[in-house]
């Protein structure tokens, strides 16, 4: 138990430490939010500090911030700093405690030269934070970068970051550091979204114009996040103009959307509401219902999916700030036929839909306990579901005896989520940033449930399948962002979770460090540990967000996902003439254990119940790999160029022969370049390039016999085979035109601009032989690979107002 | 089943998406996997002597040996009467050796190709395998790398008692229907794994007709649990449901399933059933892999949602499997 308690122990001591220099007197403390003067935005990872001592803190997820400095006879400068933005200064007497809200504006070169204060200010620099393998990407930057039929992806720009890679062709589900899709924590204003993609993963759920800020962690992950293995996605939605009423929107090839916002009551209360939907099939309706008529027969055929996102934000009291907020996402295929009339009154009809979506709601309530404590309480629910149905109806004559036949079937899927968390930020002097909380979240599974029915059948005609599994999930965490050095800083924490499920209780203690210690004024050496533990596995044929993939608990006999990571590196901002540059190198290794795969032969179809946990097996895997991230953020030329070399490898003793295997998605190499051109303030240019090694497949290579009839595949090692090496280069040209009531951005973008025939899925053509009038055809038997996407240009119309 | 009505409908959804996607889509050829070809065989070494009666019953214990080939040739695979195959005991001493059965110029009538008895083999020693003797079968055929296979023969379960209760006549269903009960002594401290089948016997003990899971009782067939004990059909690999004790603590494991009492019209002369004789065969755990993995071949064959199911071998560096089964017998009085 040693290991259990020695990170105890040693967090333990560094929180009295803490404590003990709180006490230190006298002090003065500094407190407040940092928002855009024009929407009254929260400003995320504002550095404020003191430029006479270099002593800085930053905002929180909620653009608050609390600096305490000793006292003194004099006044005091306070300077708050963010990319983007002009400085803010305050002066107030060092002599009692104040608080200061910021209102920041947008700097005033709409190119975006900002100027950098000098580097003992800039507490956030890539140098100075503890902080690893962590990258916030601004949307303005993901709304500039090129787009697939003209929809911009916030999912498929984190893709183009070093240790984060893409399933296959136009896939938004994100594959981090050798994990799976369902290790990723994407939580959406800190409500978890499960299923993040529309129409089988070629577009994300998140609707950019309704988003804030956007945060992946990829490693040293600290310790008030917990529940999965691989990364943590922290999406935050706009909060609503609070001075004026704004909107904007875009039309695009496939879907458009509209964000609309404003003061309820100024400075006091705002709404935001964006809507996006596709119009496919709307669009598609005549063609189809010709085509049925041809046929005689009448009804419908379709596809869309739309999103909404909505969110109130009132200013209770100064100390004092409730939001809530809401979305809600839906995909559907759907068809209503009804066949031709073969005689009087005899016909038959079917109606048949398959959807899927979630829907995640949250209350939130900011509260300042006091200049130097800062609480969060969230209360959320996320529901993720996925629908099949089906109804037949059948009218006829029965020996002169008008009949009808009905027949229906349902069969979903589900998982719902009850949470209730507070989280606390103490910040007691510049050299320590607490933070501490818990969390108690109430799992609803339902992993297949079917019902049917039917009039007719002489057999059961009901059928109901499927039960629910209650599970409940509680964790408390604390840690200290503590400095101990001039040149050492540490970020400790240690979370605490414990999982209930059929009356077996799964606890796990998780110690996360992140350390970064100043080896000169610009490098930094950063190493970082962090065991996680994850509770949840989701079941997939398919690995791309399908959404016949299941979500599962881990039961008294599957039991929870664990993996630990050490991540070492370094971090240094070049200056190279004028311009400034973000440098990191980065390693990890990263061991899972208790991963679950379907076993080999089963799948989705068929899975009611509780049968799931016959169907999968456990095993492990190992990720490791190293990153180089060299970042552009300022100026008229930002972007970024990262590369990954990385391996990913599992162990299952049910698959393979209990050998080990690549992982589908292993990548040795990596390569992405990102270039965002500014060359006026109304014309942008951007690409983006990417190189990766080709997924790994199961193929058959051969056949054989064990008896005398059937003939085997010999697939080989499972994913043994390599798909050709995936890369593109993609463009996007967008011009601002300003209007009396606002303005648009046209923007044109390339997909594939040389077309590059990139894997998409592969099939054996099994080729043929015959003769004819003595003349023999053959086809000989081939392997073949499906592109998706050749070229594809495409235009969208974005408004603001 | 009316679940799999589900199927169509996906389908039918699956289409739609694959429409609207079609015209973007583009195919080229790529490279093939390397194969290089290897032996396959399937053997399973039993504890009772390979009689005429034993053979016929367990038509799918007998040897066969082929050779692989590349996924993109063309030809059918056929099974191959050049090997040489032979099995050892511990000492390393040949204990068995066998023949093919291919008869010189023979052709299967129905298919045109060569006669498929081609890759059977037959034991020309009569070897009997005994339980907790360790055996390497190796094999050899020209142009192929030589295979072997080691296993230590299971040892012999014991059936303490079985019944069997007739049941109502159903004039739709052909065959006597009831239920088949047998209780087998486990022993709780290791994993088993046992195969079970049960076949019909005259009065002289000669092979009368077959004994089938009746699936005309709904809920009862093959397809509802993973792991259940229930007949395995002895004339074909297919019908196999291995099953392992690992879940069960007890001293004791029971059989019970509804069954069908079927004539064959075979060797026997005589008009009536007189006994049921139920076998339980104790097996390698490699046997009960690969009958697993044949399993999940045969019912994911066709699926483009399942995983591909690569056949278990515990035959090196080939395919198929080197199995072993000790059997247990007991006779049930109609």
């Amino acid at each position: 138990m040693h290991y259990v308690f020695r990170p105890a122990l040693a967090f333990g001591l560094m929180l009295a430490a803490a404590f003990a220099h709180a006490q230190q007197a006298p002090r003065v403390t500094i407190s407040g939010y940092v928002r855009d003067a024009a929407t009254g935005e929260n400003l995320i990872g504002v550095a404020v500090v003191n430029p006479a001592t270099g002593q800085g803190t930053a905002t929180n997820t909620y653009g608050f911030y609390s600096l305490t400095l000793p006292a003194a006879a004099d006044s005091v400068r306070v300077l708050a700093s963010y990319l983007g933005y002009e400085r803010g200064r305050w002066v107030t007497p060092a002599t009692r405690s104040a608080t200061h809200d910021f209102r920041l504006r947008a700097a005033s070169s709409e190119l975006g030269e900002v100027t950098v204060i000098g580097s003992q200010a800039t507490e956030e620099r890539i140098e100075r934070t503890t902080r690893m393998s962590t990258i916030n990407v601004p949307i303005a930057q993901i709304k500039s970068l090129p787009k697939l039929f003209g929809e911009v992806d916030v999912l498929k720009v984190l893709q183009l970051l070093p240790g984060v890679q893409s399933g296959g062709e136009g896939q938004t589900g994100l594959y981090v550091r050798g994990g799976s899709p369902d290790q990723n924590l994407i939580l959406l204003d800190g409500t978890p979204v499960y299923n993040a993609s529309h129409l089988f993963g070629f577009f994300s759920v998140f609707n950019a114009d309704a988003l804030n800020n956007v945060e992946l962690i990829k490693g040293g992950f600290p310790a008030r996040y917990g529940g999965r293995l691989s990364s943590v996605l922290d999406i935050s939605m706009k909060e609503g103009n609070m001075q004026k009423f704004h909107g904007e929107g875009a039309v695009g090839i496939i879907a458009s959307k509209i964000t609309l916002e404003g003061p309820i009551k100024k400075d006091t209360a705002s709404f935001i509401v964006s809507a996006r939907r596709t119009y496919l099939d709307v669009l598609a309706q005549p063609f189809i219902k010709s085509q049925l008529a041809a046929e005689g027969s009448q009804g419908s055929i379709g596809y869309f999916f739309h999103d909404l996102n909505a969110k109130l934000n009132w200013k209770v009291s100064g100390r004092d700030r409730l939001y809530l907020s809401a979305y809600t996402g839906y995909d559907k295929f759907y068809a209503r036929i009804r066949d031709k009339e073969r005689s009087n009154g005899d016909y038959s009809r079917t109606e048949a839909s398959l959807g899927w979506g979630n829907l995640t709601s949250a209350l939130r309530w900011n509260h300042v306990v006091n200049d130097q404590l800062f609480m969060n309480t969230h209360l959320t629910y996320s529901k993720y579901q996925f629908n099949v149905g089906q109804e037949d109806e059948r009218r006829y004559n029965n020996s002169g005896q008008p009949r009808t036949d009905n027949y229906s079937l349902r069969y979903l899927s589900n998982i719902r989520d009850f949470s209730l968390k507070t989280d606390l930020d103490y910040v007691p002097s510049p050299d320590h940033y607490i933070r501490f909380g818990g969390q108690y979240i109430l799992h609803s599974f339902r992993p297949g449930a079917l019902q049917q029915k039917d009039n007719y059948s002489t057999e059961s005609s009901q059928q109901k399948l499927g039960t629910r599994t209650m599970a409940s999930e509680a964790s408390l965490y604390a840690e200290d962002d503590y400095r101990l050095t001039d040149r050492l800083k540490v970020n400790g924490g240690l979370r605490l979770n414990t999982f209930l499920v059929r009356g077996t209780l799964y606890p796990s203690l998780e110690p996360r460090v992140a350390a970064r210690f100043l080896l000169t004024e610009q490098w930094a050496l950063k190493a970082a540990y962090a065991r996680t533990t994850q509770y949840i596995h989701l079941l997939t044929n398919s690995g791309i967000g399908l959404p016949t993939d299941l979500w599962v608990p881990a039961t008294p006999l599957i039991k929870p996902q664990r993996a630990q990571q050490l991540s070492v590196g370094a971090a240094r901002t070049l200056r190279v003439k004028e311009a400034e540059y973000e440098l990191s190198f980065e390693s990890y290794y990263k061991p899972m254990q208790n991963l679950v795969e379907y076993r080999e032969g089963a799948s989705f179809l068929g899975t009611v119940d509780s049968e799931w946990e016959s169907k999968v097996t456990s095993g492990n895997g190992w990720a490791y790999g190293a990153e180089l991230f060299l970042q552009k953020k300022t100026g008229r030329t930002t972007g970024w160029i990262g590369y990954t070399l990385a391996r990913s490898q599992r162990r299952f003793p049910d698959l393979n022969q209990g050998r080990i295997f690549p992982y589908k998605y292993d990548r040795r190499h990596d390569v992405s370049v990102v270039v965002v051109h500014k060359f006026s303030p109304t014309l942008t240019l951007s690409g983006t390039w990417v190189y990766g090694t080709g997924n790994a497949i199961t193929l058959s290579q051969g056949r054989f016999l064990v008896g005398p009839n059937q003939e085997f595949e010999d697939y080989g090692d499972r994913n043994s085979y390599r798909m050709r090496a995936y890369h593109r280069f993609d463009l996007d040209l967008s011009k601002t035109k300003k209007k009396k009531w606002g303005e648009i951005v046209n923007s044109f973008s390339i997909y594939n601009v040389y077309s590059r025939r990139n894997p998409y899925y592969l099939y054996f053509d099994p080729g043929y032989s015959y003769s004819y009038n003595g003349v023999t055809e053959e086809q000989k038997p081939v392997y073949r690979q499906v592109s998706l996407f050749p070229i594809i240009p495409s235009f969208s119309k974005a408004f603001k107002f | 089943m009316k679940k799999l009505l589900l199927i169509p409908s996906l389908a039918s959804v699956a289409a739609l998406a694959l429409l609207a996607l079609s015209g973007c889509e583009t195919i080229v050829d790529v490279d093939t996997p390397p194969h290089t070809p290897r032996l396959a065989l399937s053997y399973m070494l039993s504890n009772q002597p390979a009689t005429t009666d034993y053979n016929f019953f367990f038509q799918n214990r007998a040897l066969f040996v082929s050779g692989s080939q590349g996924v993109l040739e063309t030809q059918r695979v056929e099974g191959r009467a050049d090997a040489s195959v032979q099995l050892f005991d511990e000492t390393g001493r040949v204990v068995e050796q066998f023949r093919s059965k291919r008869r010189a110029g023979g052709y299967n009538s129905s298919t045109g190709q060569p006669d498929s008895v081609g890759g059977y083999y037959v034991p020309t020693r009569g070897f009997v395998g005994e339980p907790g003797r360790m055996y390497t079968l190796r094999a050899a055929a020209p142009g192929l790398e030589a295979v072997e296979s080691t296993l230590t023969l299971p040892g012999q379960a014991v059936i303490e008692t079985g019944s069997f209760v007739a049941g109502q006549s159903n004039p739709n269903t052909y065959g006597r229907r009831g239920r088949l009960t047998c209780s087998i002594l486990d022993n709780a401290g290791a994993t088993d794994y046992y195969l079970a089948y049960a076949r019909l016997l005259d009065r002289n003990g000669n092979y009368w007709g077959d004994v089938r899971p009746d699936y005309s009782i709904g809920g009862d067939g093959p397809d509802i649990s993973v792991n259940r004990f229930q007949l395995s059909e002895s004339s074909n690999s297919y019908g196999q449901y291995p099953f392992s004790d690992a879940g069960s603590n007890g001293q004791r494991l029971s059989f019970s399933a509804d069954v069908l009492l079927q004539y064959r019209g075979s060797t026997s002369t005589t008009r009536e059933a007189a006994y049921i004789e139920f076998v339980v065969s104790s097996i390698t755990l490699d046997t009960y892999r690969f009958y697993q993995s044949l399993q999940r071949y045969y019912d994911t064959d066709g699926n483009p949602f399942a995983e591909p199911t690569p056949l278990y071998s515990n035959v090196r560096p080939g395919y198929g499997l080197f199995g072993g089964a000790t059997d247990a017998v007991y006779r049930i009085a109609l």
